[in-house]
């Protein structure tokens, strides 16, 4: 049995704390392909396109029956949203207070 | 403290709404037709709370109903959880007390010797929403069904047909037979999780339980959805099965096994349970079926069917998977079993070669009765699709809705839009003594780019010539698994 301290949803946990984001780094990601590619980015031990010796597939985003669902396998053909605001990557990683002083909404 | 934030399924279009609503006077493109008066109720799934495993079923999600209702061209939608015993426990904790689909033993401690006792209250409502006898109420085939109040939504609590449905479960797919009115529902894993019993029903116009049959199935299987003829019940067992002993390991409740037959019983409709035969066939799977029909020895039973595992969040173990030989895709299919014949085979034809998708309906008036056409979605990767605008699902999505007249061998298609991903479609009568197909095939396209979702109307039998009105929210409304359209004298609707 899975051992019962998963009261969040794993998806593997990343070694370094994640650094805070400058202005550059938040408009460049904002611009980035995938919302999968940017998750999986700020978690590189699961990163399926990390560089260095060949390891073992990391659990993607796949897509069935008109939704998403998560691969564990790896072995699924990936689901990439479309890149910008709508598909909801990159505020998830903006602290709330920075994106208010970058972009003055209050 | 409500954090999806590491969820990566719940992204974009796909991030938890866990908002009720109402929206008084739709916005409407077209013209709605003014004889359609009745509702369109759908209910599908929506985390209260975030799953406690990555790799969870969102048939595991909570129920959600949404209630389009139409009356004299003007539609109002409501949106409503389904406060289940489950849900209930959940927002009191503030967090996700449940674990696995269907798997208590996964479930936090504070609970999971109750859950483990009595599965049943781990039921979501979320996979079917129906009436019966002046009552609305939701199913999942995990427990009993919950009764709503069809003019507010308001959930009213599970019901137990005056203490005269006796199985732990109820089936997301009771039949009503539209000569006699009866509902014919039932459980499987009747007594208990992993268990084989089934528990059979009758349930009369008035909602009284009139007849009970029991008998058992030759593996625990989901049995999801079942057939009826005037004269026959029809119960498909296929190659997703469970087991205490897998249910204890922490896996989540479905394993696929393609070493498993398929089983399809056949069962005398004014029969007892010594009567069921099985008949048995090559590995597939079955999830619903469309119609079936008794001709003279024979019946006749047609149904999307696959050969390969359906649901990749419901794996295989190790050495259980597909053979390579396997066909992959969902089609349209014919099941001919001879009651006459001594063997247990049956004849298996592939109607139509297109891949489609698994749920498929049908005009309800003619359910075990003779038919011509069957509905279901459809990706078409030769339609237009702008993947800059809704990702990178050309030829992945349900952009379709399909006619396909079973008498003709012909087929014809409805096209939502190219941002456009479809939920089930619902077949509504023009008239209540309209001819078979004269209708409308109405369903919600879920509009990617735009972010929000669309309850699109088509002629059913005009399909090529698109919307003849689509119903616009202003929001996305989360997954669908099925919904119905019940005309306005079945439902005291608001």
């Amino acid at each position: 049995m899975r051992k019962s301290n998963t009261e969040r949803i794993h998806v593997g946990e990343s070694a370094a704390p994640r650094a805070r984001l400058t202005r550059r780094s938040f408009l460049g990601r904002a611009a980035s392909l995938a919302g999968t590619t940017t998750v999986l980015a700020a978690l590189p031990e699961l990163s399926p396109f990390a560089s260095g010796p060949a390891r073992a597939r990391a659990p993607i985003v796949g897509f069935h029956m008109d939704h998403p669902y998560f691969d564990p396998s790896g072995t699924a053909e990936p689901y990439y949203p479309p890149s910008g605001t709508r598909s909801g990557q990159a505020l998830a990683d903006v602290a709330q207070i920075h994106l208010i002083g970058q972009f003055g909404y209050c | 403290m409500v954090d999806f934030s590491k969820d990566p399924t719940a992204r974009g279009f796909y991030a938890p709404d866990r908002f009720e609503s109402t929206v008084y006077d739709c916005e409407v493109i077209g013209r709605v037709p003014s004889e359609m008066n009745g509702a369109f109720v759908r209910v599908g799934t929506e985390w209260l709370y975030p799953p406690r495993f990555a790799d969870d079923s969102i048939f595991n999600a909570d129920g959600f109903v949404g209630l389009f209702r139409f009356k004299s061209g003007v539609v109002d939608y409501r949106g409503r959880w389904v406060r289940t015993a489950r849900w209930q426990n959940d927002n009191a904790a503030h967090r996700q007390l449940y674990g696995y689909y269907r798997n208590p033993f996964t479930d936090d401690p504070s609970i999971r010797r109750e859950t483990i006792e009595k599965p049943y209250l781990r039921t979501l409502a979320n996979t079917n929403v129906i009436a019966h006898a002046g009552k609305l109420f939701a199913m999942k085939e995990d427990g009993p069904p919950y009764e709503l109040d069809p003019k507010t939504l308001a959930t009213k609590g599970p019901m137990s047909f005056e203490g005269r449905y006796h199985s732990e479960t109820f089936s997301a797919h009771p039949k009503v037979d539209p000569v006699s009115g009866e509902m014919i529902c039932y459980g499987y894993e009747a007594t208990g999780l992993a268990s084989n019993d089934i528990f059979l029903y009758s349930v009369d116009r008035a909602g009284r339980v009139t007849r009970e049959l029991r008998f058992k199935a030759p593996y625990v299987s989901m049995i999801h959805d079942i057939a009826i003829t005037q004269r026959h019940f029809v119960f498909p067992v296929f190659a997703f099965t469970t087991s205490l002993e897998r249910l204890r390991a922490g896996k989540i409740h479905w394993g696929w096994d393609a070493r498993l037959p398929t089983y399809i019983g056949i069962l005398p409709r004014d029969g007892a349970a010594g009567d069921l035969r099985w008949f048995k066939g090559p590995t597939r799977s079955i999830v619903h079926t469309f119609n079936a029909r008794t001709e003279g020895s024979k019946v006749i039973l047609e149904s999307p069917v696959t050969e390969t595992n359906p649901f990749p969040f419901f794996p295989a173990d190790p050495g259980n998977g597909d053979s390579p030989d396997a066909r992959h895709g969902t089609t349209i299919r014919r099941h001919v079993f001879d009651l006459d014949s001594k063997r247990d085979g049956y004849g298996e034809e592939i109607l139509f070669e297109r891949s489609v998708s698994g749920l498929g309906r049908i005009d309800d008036r003619y359910i075990s009765l003779p038919y011509r056409y069957a509905y279901t979605g459809f990706a078409d990767p030769n339609r237009p699709f702008d993947e800059s605008r809704a990702g990178n699902l050309r030829g992945r999505v349900t952009n379709c809705y399909g006619r396909f007249d079973l008498r003709a061998g012909t087929a014809a298609a409805y096209f939502a839009g190219d941002t456009h991903t479809l939920n089930e479609p619902v077949f509504v009568p023009r008239r209540a003594d309209s001819p078979e197909g004269d209708g409308y095939l109405i369903g919600v396209a879920n509009n990617l780019a735009e972010m929000r979702s669309e309850l699109v109307i088509a002629d059913a039998q005009n399909l090529e010539a698109g919307d003849v009105a689509r119903i616009i929210l202003p929001f996305r409304l989360g997954p669908q698994v099925h919904g119905n359209w019940i005309p306005e004298d079945r439902l005291a609707f608001a």
